[in-house]
């Protein structure tokens, strides 16, 4: 989806930065949305390092890069409208956790992992907590089997370790909750 | 994109680096041999605990992308993240969960704070701090029996519940015949003391002075403690738990077991245990002597409950000593005091705003008057199923001249004249609770009385329920009595 062309350089002479996906496709953004991402971010409070430098992220694709790109730039657009206003902030908040929600609704089980692998490398706070929160949703209450191949996991348990396992939890144990 | 690397000299061991951030322009423009580091660090972040071998310190290729097989990147997902996907999960999930693999039972395990354990094989073998390394809180009592695995019958009681086998003692020694022995106990506390420095709270039964002494040197922040089976001895060990604010001593329960906690071991408690906010004594002897040592020593004291209690007459004197005692609750007290001494030696809680007595008796005069001067200041009274609570009884609660706030309920034997002969005469009082006694009648209700009730800030008066039937079985016919019950089907 996304390339250079999508991204008009904002009028106000304010600066973009160049960030470079692991296929080699390059996104200009403006310099706010390019430090929502903290390892950008950490990229660039180095001394001398200077924003026209590219910036190599070789573990992120470009799809997953785009759909970072697209979140960030919509989650700025809604910080900078909530102020001091309760109500603008209400609203600000619905709108952005509605943004999660179609973001997360697209996806496929592939993408959601990209995507959380990508936010976690990237360190994006925000997108990280939602995107948790989307992988469980997707995980609750499913079969041990299910879970294992949504993680793509194999069982590395001994029959004899599974069988101990199984006991303990049969009868040695409860979980109580806390008070 | 390729750049040329300088090699390492040798593969120097990566150093802890959980807490810093890559530095990218360090990695990627800098030429130098701290990046490589930080690069091989930062890739080794991303690997899971698992002990798969990569050898990413040994040869850097021309890219440096961490050499991690394509077909399932989930796995580089840290412990933080899954940690963060699993909390949100439901505790019925928490099982399944274990059985993914074994990091995910790993991971499972140290989210897991608080248990109740069953199995005391499971505590012994270590199996039970390798499961879960960061437990809280722990509940050993159902663990120190020795119980048959299958069996279906649970005999219960208000503190303690144990499955028997179906050929338990005649003489109904149930916990003698199937508790663990000391030893046993006690090494136990051992083991769970060394793998849990955080532990908060602790219920155990049958321990001795020894294996409460390893619990105090290594869970030093052991708040909340319970001990059944509990005589003076052991109580030798408690004073060695400096943290500890809420205690929970059960001496003897009709039935079960029986052990003597007396003065003695009160005074043991008194001097030991300063910080204590909320006591309960359950089946404990003791006397006057020992609950002033309480109120003396313990001035945080702020709950104290006493229940099915044994004390020797005159202690009720001793809990005016208690200066900063807020809740007092009595249960299931077969009588109060039988000789509680001279009125002018009774004294009062001075700081009392709550008094609540549940299933007591209330059948001598001389008790129950004493039991309401101690307790003169109190501003909320309530009594719920107690026996003996007649006119002449209620009468007695005039002493209270504070309260704002009683409640009644399943006190058969009070009228709606005694009732406003008291609250008449109450003049701070702003709230009643009426409910389940079957002799106040809201035929008798006198002017003045409604006049009263006008003023209130709540009200909830139901004496003739016998229960509250819950929405979802009216209409069943549950809880009629007699032929209606069974409908011919």
């Amino acid at each position: 989806m996304a390339n250079n062309g999508e991204n008009p350089s904002p009028d106000v002479g304010g600066k973009t930065v160049k960030l470079k996906a692991d296929d080699g496709e390059i996104f200009e953004v403006e310099e706010a949305v390019a430090m929502e991402l903290q390892t950008v971010k950490s990229f660039f409070d180095d001394d001398g390092v200077s924003y026209d430098t590219v910036v190599p992220l070789l573990n992120v694709s470009s799809t997953a890069l785009a759909k970072v790109i697209q979140y960030c730039r919509r989650a700025v657009e809604l910080r900078a409208k909530s102020g001091d206003d309760e109500g603008a902030n209400e609203k600000a908040r619905e709108e952005r956790e509605g943004l999660e929600a179609e973001l997360v609704r697209e996806e496929s089980d592939e993408g959601i992992k990209e995507l959380i692998l990508a936010a976690n490398y990237l360190n994006i706070k925000d997108m990280l907590s939602f995107l948790c929160r989307a992988v469980g949703d997707r995980i609750k209450n499913k079969s041990v089997e299910y879970v294992r191949r949504f993680f793509v996991l194999e069982n590395d348990f001994s029959p004899e370790e599974e069988e101990r396992t199984r006991n303990e939890v049969a009868w040695a144990f409860e979980g109580v909750d806390a008070d | 994109m390729s750049f040329s690397v300088e090699k390492p000299g040798s593969p120097s061991p990566p150093p802890s680096v959980k807490k810093r951030t890559p530095r990218w322009s360090e990695l990627w423009l800098k030429n130098s041999k701290k990046p490589l580091k930080n690069h091989v660090v930062f890739t080794m972040q991303l690997q899971p605990p698992t002990p798969t071998p990569t050898p990413t310190t040994k040869k850097f290729s021309q890219t440096p992308t961490p050499n991690l097989p394509k077909s399932d990147p989930i796995t580089l997902l840290p412990d933080h993240l899954l940690l963060n996907i699993l909390s949100k999960l439901p505790d019925s999930q928490r099982n399944p969960n274990s059985l993914v693999c074994k990091r995910w039972l790993n991971l499972q395990g140290r989210l897991v704070r608080s248990l109740r354990l069953f199995d005391w094989q499971f505590l012994h073998s270590g199996r039970l701090l390798f499961r879960f390394p960061n437990l809280t809180h722990v509940d050993l009592v159902s663990g120190c029996f020795f119980s048959p695995r299958n069996s279906g019958i649970l005999l219960s009681h208000r503190v303690v519940s144990v499955h028997i086998g179906s050929g338990f003692s005649k003489s109904w020694k149930v916990c003698e015949d199937s508790l663990l022995p000391v030893e046993v106990v006690d090494r136990g506390l051992e083991v769970l003391a060394s793998g849990c420095p955080n532990l908060r709270k602790l219920a155990v039964i049958g321990a001795s002075e020894l294996g409460l002494l390893s619990v105090a040197d290594e869970c030093l922040t052991l708040q909340e403690l319970e001990l059944q089976n509990c005589n003076d001895d052991v109580l030798r060990g408690i004073a060695a738990c400096t943290n500890l604010q809420v205690l929970r001593l059960v001496g003897n329960v009709d039935g079960f077991y029986s052990s003597v906690v007396s003065d003695i071991g009160l005074t043991i408690l008194a001097q030991g245990c300063k910080r204590l906010v909320k006591l309960e004594l359950c089946g404990c002897e003791g006397s006057f002597d020992g609950i002033k040592a309480i109120g003396q020593c313990c001035l945080m004291l702020e709950e104290l409950t006493i229940r099915d209690h044994r004390m020797d007459g005159g202690w009720l004197a001793g809990l005016s000593y208690c200066e900063n005692l807020k809740t007092l609750r009595f249960q299931s007290c077969r009588e109060i005091d039988p000789s509680p001494g001279p009125d002018e030696f009774l004294g009062c809680c001075p700081a009392l705003e709550r008094f609540h007595l549940q299933k007591c008796q209330l059948r001598d005069k001389k008790s129950v008057r004493a039991m309401f001067m101690v307790c003169g200041a109190v501003r909320e009274l309530v009594f719920q199923d107690c026996w003996g609570l007649d006119n002449d009884m209620f009468s007695l609660a005039g002493t209270c001249r504070r309260v704002e706030f009683l409640s009644l309920e399943g006190c058969s034997l009070l009228t709606t004249e005694g009732l406003a002969s008291v609250i008449l005469s109450w003049k701070e009082l702003q709230s009643l609770r009426v409910v389940s006694c079957k002799n106040i009648k809201d035929s008798e209700i006198s002017p003045s009385l409604s006049t009263l009730f006008s003023v209130f800030k709540e009200l909830k008066w139901r004496p003739n329920t016998k229960s509250l039937l819950p929405s979802s079985l009216v209409g069943t016919g549950m809880g009629k009595k007699g032929s209606k019950f069974f409908k011919r089907m």
